[in-house]
C-alpha cells in the first residue's frame, strides 16, 4: 500500500486491510448523504463569502470609476462625494482623520483589487511550482521603471497614450509593464530552451534584471528630469499610488479577471496535468505564456503598494493558505481571494493608522492567516500527512 | 479492422543518446497491448511518440490515420501519465473536478452542460468511486486515484486509453482489481496501451506484447511471449528480478 491512507466516504480514514480486495471503500448509504450535506453547506458559505468580497471589489472599482469621471459626468461627482461622506463616518467611529480623504479610498481600492487578482493567479502558479516567478517579474519590473526613466529623459514623453493621459508616474509604470511582460516572455523562452532545472533561469533573470535596474537608475540620475522614489518602489508606499497608478490597477484587474473567467477550465487542466492537457489537444504553451504575462502585468500594479521585494507574497501566501483548507480548486481560488483581500484591507488600514509601510503590514497579516490555516487544517483533517 | 496507432520506422534520440531505433508497430482497434522492457529502454518515449507529445527524429507516427503533429482528435485519447501516480502532488482539487477535465476537449471555451454532468456521473459510477466525487484527489489511496483517472478517460469518451505504469505504489489486491476493470473496458471495445513492468500482469491481462529495449524485440501474442527469446534479448541473461512472488 502506498504511504497515504485512503479516505472513506464519510471523510475519515479507513484501514486498508478491510477492503483491500477492491481497493475502494464502501461508498453508499448514510455516509454519502452526510457528505453531500456538508458539501452543500460548504458550497453555500463559499457562495455567500465570495459574493460579499466580490461586492466589495465592485464598490472599489466603482470608486475609481467615479474618481476618474467625476469631472466629465455629473452623477459621478455626486457618487464620489458619497464615498467621502462614508469616510467621514468611519473617521468619526474610529477617531481617525484618514478615511474622509480620496487618497485613502484610492489606496484601499488599489489594495483590494490587488488582493483580488494576485491570489487568483497565485493559486495557478504555486501548483505549477512557479511560486518564485512573481518575485522575478517584480525585479524585471524594477528594471522597467528604470528604463521608463530613460525613455522619459530621452524622448521627453510625458506619458500620454493616444487618448489617455497617464502622467509621468503612469508613463513609468507603462514602460515597466511592457518591460515586465517582455521579461516574462524571455523567462518562458529560457526555461524551454535551456537544459537547466526550472528554477535556474528564474534565479538568473531575477538577479540580472535587478542588476540592470540599479545600473540604469544610477546612470540616469545625472540627466533625467524626473527623480523616482526608489525606496517607495522597493518597499511599497501609499504615496506612490497615484490616481494613474490606481486606474492602471483597475484596468489590469478587470482584464485579468475576465481572461481567467473565460479560460478557467483550461488553466485548471494545464495546472493539474500538463501532459494530459497536451494530449487532449490544448495549446499548453500558449496558456502558460498567457498566465505568466498576466502575472507580469499584475506584479507591476501590485509593486506600487507592496514594493518590489514583497510583491511575490501577495501571489503566493493567500494561495498557499487557501490550498491548506480548500477541498475543490474552485473553493481554493475563492478562499485565496478572501484571504488576499482581508490581508490587503487590514494591512492597509493598519499602515494608515500606524503610519508604517503598507507592504510589510499586508504581508505580515497574510502570513498570519497562512499559519492559522495550517493550524485549522491540521485540526480538521488529522489524517493528512504534512509534506 | 481499423488501425489506431501506426508507428513506422521510428528513430528518436535525446541529445547524444539514442532512445529508440527502427521501431515499427501498429495497434488495431480493440487491442490491449502491453509495452514491456527494462528501465530506460524507451517505453515511455515510445508512448509519448504515439501520443504526439514528442515528434520522431526519423519515421512517422499516425494516430487514427492522422500524423500526430497535426492530430486534432485529442478527446479520443485518455492518458494517464506517470505523474498521475506521483504522491507528492498536493493540489486541492476534487475527484469530480478531475473527471470534468475529460469533457473540456469537447466543450472548449463553453461551459459544461447537463449532458456533460450525466456523462461525468456515469464515468464515476462505472469505476465505483461515485461516493468519493467531492473528495480531494490527493487524499485518496493509489488505487482510488487511478480509478479517478480512468473515469476522466471514460468521461472524454476515449477510444484509446494510454497508461504509463499506472499501479506504481498501489497494493497488490487493488492492482488486481484495477486490471480487472481495464480488461472489462477493453472487452467493451476500448483500445488500451499499457506500460507495465510486472510480467504477471503482462501475461495474464493483455492480449499483445511489445518488448522493447531501444529496438523492438518482440511484438505478438502475449501467450507465446514467455516462450520466445525476447526476454533474454531485451533484458540480458539475468532477468529473474522481474518475476514477482505473490504471497
Amino acid at each position: 500500500m502506498s504511504s497515504d491512507e485512503p479516505v472513506g466516504a464519510d471523510g475519515g480514514t479507513v484501514t486498508t486491510g478491510t477492503n483491500s480486495d477492491t481497493g475502494t471503500v464502501d461508498t453508499d448509504g448514510v455516509a454519502t448523504a452526510t457528505d453531500r450535506r456538508t458539501g452543500r453547506f460548504r458550497g453555500r458559505v463559499e457562495a455567500v463569502a465570495g459574493g460579499l468580497f466580490g461586492l466589495l471589489t465592485a464598490v472599489m472599482v466603482l470608486f475609481l470609476l467615479a474618481e476618474w469621471l467625476r469631472g466629465s459626468i455629473g452623477g459621478m461627482s455626486i457618487l464620489y462625494d458619497q464615498y467621502l461622506i462614508v469616510g467621514q463616518w468611519l473617521d468619526f467611529w474610529f477617531g481617525t482623520i484618514v478615511f474622509s480623504f480620496g487618497s485613502t479610498w484610492r489606496a484601499l481600492a488599489a489594495g483590494l483589487l490587488i488582493g483580488f487578482v494576485a491570489p487568483i493567479l497565485g493559486t495557478f502558479l504555486i501548483h505549477q511550482q512557479m511560486a518564485l516567478i512573481g518575485e522575478t517579474l517584480a525585479h524585471t519590473a524594477f528594471a522597467g521603471v528604470a528604463a521608463g526613466v530613460l525613455v522619459v529623459a530621452f524622448t521627453g514623453w510625458a506619458g500620454s497614450l493616444v487618448f489617455v493621459d497617464l502622467g509621468s508616474q503612469g508613463g513609468l509604470l507603462f514602460v515597466a509593464l511592457v518591460v515586465s511582460a517582455l521579461g516574462a516572455l524571455g523567462l518562458q523562452w529560457l526555461s524551454q530552451h535551456s537544459d537547466s532545472y526550472g528554477d535556474v533561469p528564474i534565479a538568473i533573470v531575477l538577479s540580472g534584471s535587478f542588476a540592470m535596474g540599479t545600473l540604469l537608475i544610477s546612470w540616469s540620475r545625472d540627466f533625467a528630469p524626473i527623480s523616482i522614489d526608489i525606496e517607495g518602489f522597493l518597499f511599497g508606499s501609499l504615496a506612490i499610488v497615484t490616481t494613474q497608478g490606481a486606474r492602471l490597477i483597475a484596468l489590469i484587474s478587470v482584464l485579468v479577471a475576465v481572461i481567467v473567467a473565460v479560460y478557467f477550465k483550461q488553466f485548471v487542466f494545464i495546472t493539474f496535468d500538463e501532459e494530459a492537457a497536451r494530449v487532449a489537444g490544448l495549446p499548453v504553451t500558449r496558456y502558460t505564456t498567457l498566465l505568466v504575462v498576466m502575472t507580469a502585468v499584475v506584479v507591476v500594479g501590485a509593486m506600487q503598494i507592496l514594493g518590489v521585494i514583497l510583491v511575490a507574497a501577495m501571489l503566493v501566501v493567500p494561495a498557499a493558505a487557501a490550498s491548506q483548507i480548500g477541498v475543490s480548486f474552485r473553493e481554493t481560488v475563492v478562499l485565496a481571494i478572501i484571504f488576499g483581500q482581508i490581508s490587503a484591507f487590514i494591512g492597509l488600514v493598519f499602515s494608515v493608522v500606524a503610519s508604517l509601510p503598507p507592504g510589510g503590514s499586508i504581508v505580515m497579516i497574510a502570513i498570519g492567516i497562512y499559519v492559522l490555516a495550517i493550524v485549522v487544517s491540521n485540526r480538521s483533517v488529522p489524517t493528512i500527512s504534512m509534506h | 479492422m481499423t488501425t489506431v496507432v501506426d508507428v513506422e520506422d521510428v528513430w528518436f534520440g535525446y541529445d547524444t543518446e539514442l532512445a529508440l531505433k527502427n521501431v515499427s508497430l501498429t495497434i488495431d482497434e480493440g487491442q490491449y497491448i502491453g509495452l514491456i522492457g527494462p528501465n530506460g529502454s524507451g517505453k515511455t518515449t515510445l508512448l509519448k511518440l504515439m501520443l504526439g507529445l514528442i515528434q520522431p527524429d526519423r519515421g512517422t507516427v499516425q494516430l487514427f490515420g492522422e500524423p500526430t503533429a497535426t492530430f486534432s482528435g485529442g478527446e479520443r485519447i485518455g492518458y494517464v501519465s506517470q505523474r498521475s501516480t506521483d504522491t507528492d502532488v498536493a493540489m486541492p482539487i476534487t475527484v469530480e473536478e478531475v473527471v470534468e477535465m475529460g469533457r473540456y476537449a469537447h466543450r472548449g471555451r463553453r461551459g459544461l452542460r447537463s449532458s456533460d454532468r450525466r456523462i461525468i456521473d456515469d464515468a464515476l459510477e462505472r469505476v465505483d468511486i461515485a461516493g468519493l466525487a467531492g473528495h480531494r484527489i490527493d487524499r485518496l489511496s493509489g488505487g482510488q486515484r487511478q480509478r479517478a483517472f480512468i473515469a476522466r478517460a471514460l468521461a472524454s469518451e476515449a477510444d484509446l486509453l494510454a497508461l504509463d505504469e499506472p499501479t506504481v505504489g498501489v497494493d497488490a489486491s487493488s492492482r488486481e482489481a484495477f486490471y480487472g476493470l481495464l480488461s472489462e473496458l477493453n472487452e467493451e471495445g476500448i483500445t488500451i496501451v499499457l506500460i507495465e513492468h510486472d510480467l504477471d500482469i503482462i501475461t495474464t491481462h493483455v492480449d499483445t506484447v511489445a518488448c522493447i529495449n531501444q529496438t523492438l524485440h518482440y511484438h505478438g501474442e502475449s501467450a507465446t511471449f514467455l516462450e520466445s527469446d525476447a526476454l533474454t534479448e531485451a533484458y540480458g541473461k539475468h532477468h529473474g528480478i522481474l518475476h514477482h512472488d505473490h504471497p
